[in-house]
């Protein structure tokens, strides 16, 4: 097993779009996600890693060894595309064993295996059977069967779950991740799913423009957001976000002139964007919380619990409660000062706490 | 219904008929007097239906020996020349539909060859073979050769929607996987093409089957079967000759019957979606 360095890659479109100068590190049996908006560069990336797309400048190394495309680079990888990209005029065993085949691999090991690589992949259909006669999750076993046959190092999964149904994503989804776990293989996982993205990886990269917003855990993107970018695109409902002023002399923070009770961080601007998760805002009373008052203006059922839309004087503001609430009442909601994430509104970065 | 849409259901039904007259009746005609004894053929005024039956030009045709060699010519010409044309145009077209340079030079260098007089190339042709050593040669392969260059803008268009329609994912799934580009090409894009490539094949067997001008010039003595259908023709022989056109027509006769809906399918497609 190798490590995968990708070094100060750069590779830019007419169109203005491209990933520009990034490294990163993928170690061995690591599950990492390149996650952001549509357009940021992340199939790019996934693509360069491939072997698909050359770079303008920089370089990826597998194990050491240099040079994406190059033969040697090629047989330590496998990709599962978003639409599984099964070739339809084969069987489904023919599907799974073409990588053997054209490696020249006897018969009896071929069979072995195909059979081998379909069961880690949990395929039970026929394997005589056409793709086009399976459903998607089906496929989507086919792709991956075939991607593992070989026993690439690294797998590359390009929105492969995107175009199923959201039950089978879910299912599929856990069994990705023992799959990852059993096999000890490298994943590099693309999506624009910010739940797949938290449920599947070790280490997530979140990308914005052809440029990594941030790098780390789930729990430290969710918890630790070190841009206001990170902060808006990860979490859902999503997080709200306030002006506040500054008080004269050192004082804390006010919204619309309601005193949010926050210490500003030495030497921040004058004005600075507070963010709260809704689901940091709660309805239980508490000494060490602040309490604001808002405005319920309607509620939507979750299932679990209620979103609640309010007004804060005049400020949106979003709040996930476990009890039901009637549009029109005032209600008093309270947050943890703790929990709440400062950036500065010029630069979108994190300045505390 | 009113008059005006009268008069035009009128209007088309005339033109129809007239369509169908004009198409039919020729062929009514060959196959009349391919079945008319010589002296009939001629009398005056013409007879719509003949008075004597007689199979003797059949049996002339098939009596004789160069006739023989020529549909066995003709058929291996044909077959030869639509499968260089195939792959030839299988790779052009597959150029065209993966790269925008490749197509703008392809169409444009297809479409200049469609346009191009072809007896402007027939002398030069005719010596570049007679220097190669294979003019008149009584395998053909000559003009295999020949037909088989003027068959490739044909097998190109033809198979250049159904390249287009293969998705790239496949092409680059087969690359990653370990795949070589011939290999690509061979064992993913013309399996997946193969109802275009077969409608591909059978337009340039066609194509072949029926040219009249190259074969005349670069078959002299070796012939295939329209030029010997000419000089048939030329020579008075015009129960013969009524026989050996009506022959020729069984291939396309097949085609049209067993791969028609087919044919219709992959001739049209993607023009529309």
């Amino acid at each position: 097993m190798a490590d995968l360095v990708v070094r100060n890659l750069t590779r830019s479109f007419p169109s203005g779009g491209g990933v520009f100068d990034i490294s990163l590190t993928v170690q061995s049996g690591e599950f990492v996600v390149l996650l952001g908006p549509s357009g940021c560069g992340k199939t790019t990336l996934l693509r360069m890693i491939a072997g698909l797309e050359s770079p303008d400048s920089g370089e990826i190394q597998i194990g050491g060894g240099n040079g994406a495309g190059k033969a040697a680079h090629r047989e330590s990888i496998a990709m599962v595309f978003q639409n599984f990209a099964l070739y339809p005029h084969m069987t489904v065993f023919q599907n799974i064993s073409f990588p053997l085949r054209l490696r020249r691999v006897a018969r009896e090991e071929v069979e072995r295996r195909v059979r081998e690589s379909a069961a880690k992949a949990g395929l039970t259909v026929d394997l005589k059977r056409y793709p086009r006669e399976l459903s998607g999750g089906e496929r989507q076993r086919v792709a991956l069967a075939r991607a593992l046959v070989r026993e690439p190092e690294i797998i590359l999964m390009d929105e492969a779950l995107a175009s199923l149904d959201a039950q089978l994503r879910s299912s599929l989804r856990l069994e990705l991740k023992d799959f990852q776990r059993r096999t000890g293989r490298t994943f590099v996982y693309v999506t624009h799913d910010q739940v797949e993205a938290l449920a599947l990886a070790d280490r997530l990269v979140v990308m914005r423009k052809g440029r990594v917003e941030q790098v780390g855990g789930p729990q430290e993107i969710f918890d630790r957001p070190q841009s206001e970018f990170v902060a808006a695109f990860v979490g859902n409902p999503p997080m709200n976000f306030f002006v506040a002023k500054r008080a004269p002399n050192g004082g804390s923070l006010t919204v619309d002139g309601i005193d949010f009770k926050i210490r500003p961080p030495e030497r921040s601007p004058a004005e600075i964007k507070v963010g709260i998760r809704p689901n940091d805002l709660s309805m239980e009373a508490d000494e060490r919380r602040v309490a604001i008052e808002v405005v319920v203006e309607s509620v939507e059922f979750s299932g679990a619990t209620y979103v609640v839309y309010a007004k804060l004087g005049h400020t949106s503001i979003r709040a996930e409660v476990s009890r039901r609430v009637e549009a029109g009442a005032h209600l008093t909601l309270f947050f943890d000062t703790a929990r709440v994430h400062l950036f500065d509104p010029s630069t979108g970065r994190r300045v505390g706490p | 219904m009113n008059i005006r849409s009268r008069a035009l259901a009128a209007a088309r039904f005339a033109l129809s008929a007239f369509v169908i007259v004009a198409a039919v009746l020729p062929l009514y005609l060959l196959a009349k007097q391919s079945v008319t004894p010589e002296l009939e053929t001629f009398a005056w005024p013409p007879h719509w239906t003949p008075h004597h039956l007689t199979l003797a030009h059949f049996i002339s045709v098939f009596e004789v020996n160069e006739l023989r060699s020529a549909v066995l010519r003709s058929l291996g010409v044909a077959a030869v020349s639509a499968a260089i044309a195939t792959l030839l145009g299988a790779m052009l077209a597959h150029a065209m539909a993966r790269s925008s340079i490749a197509q703008r030079i392809g169409l444009s260098t297809v479409s200049g060859i469609r346009l191009l007089p072809m007896i402007a190339v027939a002398i030069p042709l005719g010596i570049i073979l007679a220097t190669v050593g294979i003019y008149d040669s009584p395998s053909g392969i000559g003009l295999a050769i020949v037909h088989a260059a003027i068959a490739i803008p044909t097998a190109a268009l033809t198979l250049y929607a159904a390249f287009a329609a293969i998705p790239l994912e496949i092409e680059e799934a087969a690359w990653i996987d370990g795949a070589s580009p011939i290999r690509i090409f061979l064992t993913i894009d013309l399996p997946m093409a193969r109802a275009s490539i077969a409608t591909a094949l059978i337009l340039c067997f066609i194509l072949s089957w029926d040219e009249f001008g190259f074969a005349l010039l670069v078959q002299q003595t070796n012939r295939t079967l329209p030029p010997l259908l000419y000089y048939y023709t030329v020579f008075g022989n015009v129960g013969p000759a009524s026989a050996l056109a009506l022959l020729m027509m069984i291939p396309a006769v097949c085609v049209v019957v067993a791969l028609g809906p087919a044919l219709r399918g992959t001739l049209t497609a993607g023009s529309s979606r």
